[in-house]
């Protein structure tokens, strides 16, 4: 269970106070699959960091009872320098998993081949993507964070990812953020808007959509 | 004045378990610096020898030229290759802190790595590699000019304080960052510099005037100087060192720069 209480989070910027959340509630189960739509600014990206304990709240409570991945998307948390194989080593250490079969994982996953002895700074961003999807897999996380991922790859491996995370629907669960209607539908089977700092949930999802379209 | 910011509850936090945690994040984080700081197929590991190796040649050669020798007939190529390697350990430390945030931003995305464990990481790296350093240095000497080391111990011992001290250092300038990480490294580099003048890479404390003494035995680097002086060339020579003064840095400058960190992290992980 991942679950966040009033959470705030204000920014300061040359002596002005910009608010980006202003009290956040959120209960995420095992199982669950929930898209997070907003418009571009909205927060998005501040709140899955928040979730993934990379940032901490100005003010409110998270409660984070299961194992987290990092915000998975454009700049998925791998070293430039590194190449991807070097890179699967040492998130293996970070996470805790045995090195060689994290490599082995991830080379076949990510389908990335002998590009995966490449620094990662020669990388696409389409590469990119994968590499660090397929080394989220590996570490097994009970929740993945993602941030606009199916975007950066092409449309094969989307539909790999999604058969990857429907495969372990029961023991996962899936939060997404996105201002795509179509990525959300395929993903999730709930939504929620955030709007002003605030987060609404929505049972039905063509009611989220209806309200997102109002923004 | 921000408001307080509560502490996130992390998955079953129990302290054997949060320890491995931490050991293998540090693990890693020290795998990584040696990959992209040494390489794996560039000589980076080489640069650790040739500038002190440069150095201590160049100083040795125009004493050399100048028939001038060290002062109690202190060999001047130990003298200045390990003098130079301790202040190597104290730049590679310090100098590299103010930026940290921003070339570790990619791996900071994963909450279990900190700027803590980064820091710590390096401090035990650059630690080590520069000990070894100093141990092929001081074979070298020992065989090709006959004199080795009173105790390894003891210069050990100094190498550890030197890079806690440099460690406690390494904490304010990075919480110091906060504010400006571009201004507080253009700060630090020439202080740095300017620091390998005051520290004791080209004297001993004794062949300087009184009054300079008193001056220069206020930094607490020149502490460690001398004692792992005394660690290489023995007794028969004056040593000046207060290992309590420099303890008292050590902690000070630790648990300050800790806690100035904790208060700037929300601002450098922006």
């Amino acid at each position: 269970m991942l679950r966040l209480r009033g959470v705030r989070k204000t920014y300061e910027e040359g002596g002005r106070i910009r608010e980006v959340l202003r009290g956040v509630d959120a209960t995420i189960h095992l199982g669950d699959a929930v898209g997070i739509l907003g418009r571009n600014g909205s927060g998005k990206s501040t709140l899955l960091r928040i979730m993934s304990g990379r940032e901490r709240p100005t003010a409110g409570v998270v409660e984070r009872r299961m194992s987290v991945s990092w915000p998975l998307g454009y700049d998925g948390g791998v070293h430039d320098a590194l190449t991807g194989a070097d890179n699967a080593r040492f998130l293996a250490r970070v996470y805790g998993r045995p090195p060689g079969w994290v490599v082995d994982f991830v080379t076949e996953f990510s389908e990335l081949g002998h590009e995966m002895h490449e620094p990662v700074r020669t990388y696409s961003a389409g590469m990119k993507a994968r590499l660090s999807f397929a080394l989220s897999l590996a570490v097994d996380f009970d929740c993945y964070l993602l941030d606009e991922v199916t975007s950066a790859g092409d449309a094969r491996f989307n539909a790999k990812c999604r058969q990857a995370l429907l495969a372990r629907r029961r023991r996962s669960a899936v939060i997404l953020v996105s201002h795509n209607e179509e990525t959300v539908r395929t993903f999730c089977r709930h939504a929620a808007v955030l709007k002003r700092g605030r987060l609404t949930f929505y049972e039905d999802m063509d009611e989220a959509f209806a309200r997102y379209a109002e923004l | 004045m921000e408001p307080r910011a509560p502490r996130a509850i992390l998955e079953n936090a129990g302290f054997w378990r949060a320890a491995r945690v931490q050991m293998g994040v540090i693990g890693a984080l020290i795998l990584r610096e040696i990959h992209t700081r040494f390489g794996r197929r560039n000589l980076g590991f080489v640069w650790l020898f040739i500038e002190p190796a440069i150095l201590a040649a160049g100083v040795s050669a125009i004493r050399w030229v100048r028939r001038e020798t060290l002062p109690a007939g202190m060999d001047p190529v130990g003298f200045f290759t390990i003098g130079y390697t301790l202040f190597y350990l104290q730049r590679s430390v310090i100098a590299r802190a103010a930026h940290t945030a921003e070339s570790n931003r990619a791996i900071l995305a994963h909450a279990r790595i900190t700027l803590e464990d980064i820091l710590t990481a390096r401090t035990i790296l650059e630690t080590g590699a520069v000990m070894t350093t100093a141990l092929i240095f001081m074979a070298l000497i020992g065989v090709f000019q006959g004199s080795w080391p009173h105790s390894l111990v003891q210069m050990g011992i100094g190498f550890v304080l030197f890079g806690l001290l440099s460690h406690g250092f390494a904490l304010v300038v990075l919480a110091l960052a906060r504010f400006d990480s571009d201004v507080v490294d253009r700060v630090v580099h020439p202080l740095m510099y300017f620091s390998i003048v005051v520290s004791g890479v080209f004297f001993m404390v004794w062949w300087l005037p009184k009054p300079y003494q008193d001056l220069v035995l206020l930094l607490p680097l020149i502490h460690l100087f001398e004692f792992v002086r005394e660690g290489q060339f023995g007794p028969g020579i004056p040593y000046t060192y207060d290992l309590v003064y420099v303890g008292a840095w050590i902690l000070v400058l630790n648990v300050y720069g800790g806690l100035a960190l904790r208060r700037a992290r929300p601002f450098l992980m922006e």
